[in-house]
């Protein structure tokens, strides 16, 4: 086209130069054509203004020869005046549009038409597109907005031309097309023209932000929907499971908690299978008592509350029905065939409270699979928390019991105890507790959600597996004591969700939560235990936000004296304040995430914070009870350490003669003389390091010894040693004479190298 | 002041947890090493005293310094 319109040119040249030869509209022409390239080439310029002035200019040019050039209109000439168009529209389109509103000149047939047309139909689309290039170009602001209109605007045009969209980069194309089609087309293309640059530019930035959007909502809403039929399916196995009603109520409640817990594990899948396996393997033996512990101590924690089960019943039907939702979501994130697994665990909550020895093997396996949904469902707090909800409370139910005979926080403790005399009361007291949370978890929900993040924290502390997982049983028992009222779905669901979790964790604390709170009036068993619940609640909301470590601790003090106080509570208002039987629940489930988790932890290797915590509640546990493992625990530990203070740890670090002397000459200033522990245990870990590496550094030059090159590559990796600091310096540098000689081969006379050198 | 470091002690924290042998004269260089790491956290430890304007050396100023030092030297 250029090439066109420089025939032309020079054709008018020539023309020009035999003036009698070339008619006068011919030469206007080509000066038009001219002033069209000038322009043209002028047009890409910097700032906004000119371009358009330039557009100006050279719209005029360009539409006055169009219509008067049979070669405009051809192909050709769209082309080039598309190209003109884009390159000035690239800097700013919006001149573009109102120049050729402004110049409807009757003789530019398809300049003007193109224009008015891009005008008229895509003028705003034009404008909203070219504006945000101007802005683009000026000051690179308001991308965003921009690209919305620029979808928008594109969104539009494309529905009008198909054609258009596909070839944006092709305004060749577009030119030919357009003309094939007439106007429209050529008003399609140069609005496609120009949208080329800001299709490619913008357009596809938003759409994927779009999508990106879409795919996370259509996930939430999958989500959900299935969460609903698996919920479902567990409730129905739940029920033919469970003939009692309270049993009933508690398989609601692990139904729920299954299903969450299905939908947990099947999105942990591996993850949680192996977890799960491992934690029964590992806990089977510590932290089997533990559980079976934990489950006489549910049954027997559930006392008093019959009326209450019902109630809870319903309640629980009500969460349920939104906990379904909530886990079905769950379940389509996490589609794995975990079934087995996960279906162990809700039968365990179920059988548990009739038989309190499976129950508690299998509460373990749901703990375990909890856990690791938790760890897992970082994102699905909320469903977890629902599930965590219910399963805790059934714990909860049956650890009250247990509690309430033991005194104890750890799950051990009062499972054992409880084991022997309440197969049945754990029922019972199970199903009125579950009732009880519920109720009391629906009077939460009303509760500020401020309150939910703290049980939330907390929880997340408590739970077992480490951080990830801490987070998400925090999580989810905010939920549960918010789930059955008032907020639907998701807060409902999420309480079970961490009920289901929590009860398998912190049974005791579950149960005096929400039994306390809301209910106590009528569940004095509640109230007894919601009173320990509510201190610990209590404990829990002035710990919230402490550490993991520190809510551990806290919580299983708590626990203690909250277990101890279940029983004497029957009158004592259930909640002062709705957090605390929140805060009871996530304690208790806290302190039995640890209880549980410490036996696992000891076996695996949790988070940094974990571990901590694992110390910190066996400290708690230790103070108090009666467990066999704890007592177990503790003994052995005494008893080696006798021994072994007598022997190593005076042995162990180097002679703080020789350190302190070092050390002093080093400072070069007075050094306290108690330093030297400090100095030791420094030394200690750095030794511990040093021949770990330099062991690597043997194996690694597959040596079974460790020799002066491997020492020589750590002092550069430690950047002691550097490319102008060679080792022999350091050497002389600090080492005594007669080591010296050793390291550094020193040639003397007679051709002899000390030391001696193998060649 | 070159002192002697005792070099059967030097061994022995080197093999304490593993069944590797350390060659002949490679526990010089482990001395070495430790003196140039005490080296260093004395430097530090004096640093961080003058910062509190106390001309000795106290256990915390050694404390403050020591995770830092730890991290440092790794390799």
């Amino acid at each position: 086209m250029a090439e066109n319109s420089a025939t032309n040119v020079r054709r008018s040249m020539r023309l020009k130069n035999t003036p009698g030869l070339e008619s006068p509209g011919s030469a206007l022409r080509h000066r038009l054509k001219k002033k069209l390239h000038e322009s043209a080439s002028s047009s890409p310029l910097p700032s906004p203004k000119r371009p358009r002035s330039a557009v100006a200019n050279t719209k005029p040019p360009v539409t006055a020869p169009s219509p008067v050039y049979d070669e405009d209109m051809t192909t050709r000439g769209l082309l080039r005046g598309i190209i003109q168009m884009e390159t000035e529209a690239s800097l700013l389109m919006s001149g573009q549009p109102a120049l050729q509103k402004s110049e409807p000149n009757p003789a530019e047939s398809s300049a003007g038409e193109r224009t008015e047309g891009l005008s008229g139909v895509e003028l705003s689309d034009l404008t909203l597109n070219t504006e945000p290039l101007t802005h683009v170009v000026r000051g690179l602001s308001r991308k965003k907005p921009q690209h919305a209109f620029s979808v928008s605007a594109f969104e539009e045009q494309f529905n009008q031309l198909p054609d258009n969209t596909e070839d944006t980069s092709h305004v060749f194309h577009k030119g030919d097309v357009s003309q094939a089609k007439g106007d429209a087309s050529q008003d399609l293309d140069l609005s496609s023209g120009s949208k080329s640059g800001l299709n490619l530019t913008l357009k596809t930035p938003f759409v994927e932000k779009r999508i990106e959007r879409a795919g996370l909502q259509r996930k939430v809403s999958n989500r959900r929907l299935q969460s609903v039929d698996a919920f479902d399916e567990a409730v129905q196995r739940c029920l033919e499971q469970g003939p009692n009603q309270e049993h009933s109520v508690f398989q609601d409640g692990k139904t729920l908690e299954d299903s969450s817990w299905q939908k947990f594990t099947l999105g942990l899948s591996d993850v949680t299978e192996l977890y799960v396996q491992s934690k029964k393997d590992d806990t089977m033996g510590p932290s089997a008592e533990n559980e079976r512990e934990h489950e006489p101590e549910r049954a027997s924690d559930i006392p008093d509350s019959e009326p209450l089960i019902q109630e809870e019943k319903d309640h629980e039907m009500e969460s349920q029905d939104e906990e379904e939702v909530v886990p079905s979501s769950q379940d389509d994130v996490y589609v794995s065939a975990e079934d087995d697994i996960v279906l162990a665990p809700t039968q365990a909550m179920t059988e548990s409270l009739p038989k309190s020895h499976d129950a508690e093997l299998q509460d373990r396996e749901f703990v375990e699979e909890v856990e690791i949904g938790n760890v897992v469902e970082t994102e699905d707090q909320e469903v977890l928390e629902i599930e965590d909800d219910s399963v805790e409370e059934v714990e909860d139910e049956s650890a009250e019991e247990v509690e309430d005979e033991s005194a104890e926080e750890v799950e051990d403790e009062s499972a054992e105890e409880v084991e022997d005399e309440s197969a049945e009361e754990v029922e019972d007291e199970n199903a009125e507790e579950v009732e009880d949370e519920e109720v009391v978890e629906a009077e939460h929900e009303n509760i500020d959600t401020s309150q939910y993040l703290e049980r939330i924290t907390r929880r997340a502390h408590r739970s077992e597996g480490g951080g990830a997982v801490l987070g998400i049983p925090g999580t989810t028992r905010v939920t549960k004591s918010f789930g059955a009222g008032l907020n639907p779905r998701e807060k409902d669901l999420l309480d079970f969700v961490d009920e289901g979790r929590e009860r398998l964790q912190d049974i005791l604390d579950e149960e005096r939560e929400p039994l306390g709170s809301p209910e106590f009036p009528q569940l004095h068993p509640a109230a007894e235990l919601s009173t320990p619940e509510q201190r610990s609640q209590q404990h829990e909301a002035s710990l919230a936000e402490e550490d993991v470590p520190e809510l551990a601790e806290d919580n299983d003090a708590q626990e203690e004296p909250n277990q101890s106080e279940e029983e004497l509570m029957d009158s004592e208002p259930a909640n002062h304040s709705p957090e605390f039987p929140q805060d009871v629940e996530e304690e208790e489930e806290e302190d039995d995430d640890d209880d549980a988790l410490s036996a696992e932890l000891s076996m695996k290797t949790p988070a940094f914070v974990r571990q901590k915590r694992v110390f910190a509640s066996r400290t708690a546990q230790t103070t108090p009870t009666v467990l066999k493992e704890v007592n177990a625990g503790p003994a052995p530990q005494v008893a080696k350490r006798a021994p072994r203070q007598k022997r190593q740890t005076g042995v162990d670090v180097l002679p703080k003669s020789y350190v302190m002397s070092v050390f002093k000459h080093f400072a070069k200033t007075k050094v306290a003389s108690d330093v030297y522990p400090a100095i030791n245990e420094i030394l200690k870990k750095y030794f511990e390091r040093l021949a770990d590496d330099l062991e690597a550094y043997a194996t690694h030059a597959k040596r079974k010894t460790i020799e002066v090159e491997d020492f020589e590559l750590l002092m550069r990796r430690q950047g002691f040693v550097t490319d102008t600091t060679p080792v022999n310096i350091l050497i002389e540098k600090y080492l005594p004479m007669e080591y010296r000689k050793l390291l550094i081969p020193v040639a003397t006379s007679g051709n002899k190298v000390i030391p001696n050198q193998r060649r | 002041m070159s002192k002697k470091a005792p070099r059967a002690a030097l061994k022995l924290h080197m093999k304490k947890n593993t069944n590797i042998r350390i060659g002949k004269n490679a526990d010089l260089m482990a001395q070495l090493n430790i003196l140039v790491v005490l080296h260093r956290l004395a430097e530090e430890s004096r640093v961080k005293a003058f910062e509190e304007k106390s001309a000795t050396i106290k256990v915390h100023h050694v404390r403050a310094v020591a995770k830092k030092l730890l991290k440092s030297t790794r390799g």
